[in-house]
């Protein structure tokens, strides 16, 4: 047993709300005693400033600016204290040089979301259609990163012995002649693992798991006049995010959960689960990305590349 | 949210209702750890509890782990569908005993 820690207590306040210099590592939001650890790296940003809301509202609860002792290098990191974890979402507002002959588009109007961030709300539930005049539509969302992986570890089969099958987590157990309870969801492959094992298959690659936007690029049918969505997600929003609408429970925002659960019940059936990703194609939502005019709007910083995030 | 505690025979029936959120669970985890004593045999009765987070989920998964690691039971009573399905998909539901009603779950623990 130990006593407390000492550096847990707040230091400054800005509109009521208590705030101390964070730590730069690791990135993103993370749970520290009495708060939330929030980190961003920009290597051109001149300001940055943490933006607030409660769960699904329209305007900010709070915005803070970064105090400019909160940002070591090119790190702004800050905590604050008192948050309703379940009940807050964050973006950034990044201030720096709008040049883009020489690739600078900062514009601190808009509101940026966590390129670390591990959930995302705002596109909860697959197909519904969103709320196209909302100033944030994936929204950066603190996760419980306690998930009991009790003694879970990789398999590490050798790439060798391999015996792959790939999927897309929607279709594979959409229909009904599936059978089972989560149809088209993370929990549903979970459900689907003793026909996987019948097959022979030791390795399960899914098609893009991280959260994307189905509505990107959307068009309609000039056959029957259906919307086409996005369907394979070949166009990262967040990297690190498990796509809610993948997820049975992603309208209660327990997505990483059921994504985690999924993973731990594969390595106990002998699957290695793997994921495909092409990370040289960003949604315009991904806040953090150099490329074209499209997204480069909503970047957090123009040196950051999609390799340095997917490490 | 509120809490009732029953003692029944050498079972302890902790029925919760209400909401269990981010908002509810640190005073419930703070009412129920206290009552887990060694060997405690514990019914969860979830019968009116109208919503539960990922706060809540975890919060019984506590509770499984402090029970579990001095040698006493616990089981799960009374579960709606919603909630059922949410523990389902996430996993949590793989660590407990379900009874259907408070009565199944005394008999389950031999009461």
């Amino acid at each position: 047993m130990t006593v407390d820690r000492i550096d847990i207590y707040p230091t400054r306040e800005y509109q009521g709300v208590k705030l101390r210099a964070g730590r730069q590592l690791p990135f993103g939001a993370s749970a520290v005693p009495g708060g939330v650890n929030f980190s961003v790296y920009s290597a051109h940003a001149t300001a940055c400033t943490l933006v607030l809301f409660e769960k699904g509202a329209q305007e900010p609860m709070v915005e803070i600016p970064f105090p400019d002792e909160f940002r070591i290098g090119n790190v702004f990191a800050m905590i604050v204290f008192g948050l309703e974890y379940e009940n807050t979402e964050y973006g950034y507002r990044m201030d720096g040089p709008w040049d883009p002959t020489n690739g600078f588009r900062f514009d601190k109007d808009k509101i940026l979301m966590d390129p670390y961030a591990k959930a995302i709300g705002g596109r909860d539930v697959w197909g519904q259609t969103p709320d196209w005049n909302d100033i944030y539509h994936h929204r950066a969302r603190l996760v419980y990163d306690d998930f009991d992986w009790e003694d879970d570890r990789p398999l590490e089969t050798p790439i060798e012995d391999l015996v792959v099958y790939e999927a897309h987590v929607r279709s594979f157990t959409q229909h009904e002649s599936s059978g089972i309870r989560h149809r088209g969801t993370f929990a549903g492959i979970r459900e689907k693992i003793a026909y996987l094992k019948e097959l022979g298959i030791n390795c399960l690659e899914l098609m893009p798991v991280y959260e994307f936007d189905e509505f990107e690029n959307s068009r309609t049918s000039p056959v029957n006049g259906e919307l086409l969505l996005n369907y394979w997600g070949y166009s990262t929003v967040g990297f690190f995010a498990p796509k809610a609408g993948y997820a049975a429970t992603g309208h209660l925002g327990m997505q990483v959960d059921e994504f985690k659960a999924l993973v731990k019940e594969l390595h106990r059936n002998g699957i290695t689960p793997q994921r495909a990703t092409k990370t040289a194609r960003i949604s315009r939502f991904a806040g953090w990305t150099t490329g074209p005019t499209t997204c480069s709007r909503r970047r957090v910083t123009t040196s950051i590349s999609a390799a340095r995030v997917t490490r | 949210m509120e809490i009732r505690v029953d003692a029944i025979g050498s079972v302890t029936v902790v029925a919760i209702a209400g909401d269990l959120d981010g908002s509810t669970a640190p005073r419930a985890q703070e009412e129920v750890l206290a009552l887990l004593g060694p060997g405690a045999k514990i019914v969860l009765d979830l019968t009116t509890l109208d919503y539960m987070s990922s706060a809540g989920a975890r919060l019984l998964l506590l509770i499984y782990r402090q029970i579990t690691q001095n040698s006493g039971d616990v089981l799960l009573a009374g579960l709606n569908t919603e909630i059922e399905d949410m523990l389902s998909a996430t996993g949590f539901l793989d660590y407990f005993k379900v009874a259907m009603t408070v009565d199944d779950g005394l008999a389950m623990l031999g009461e």
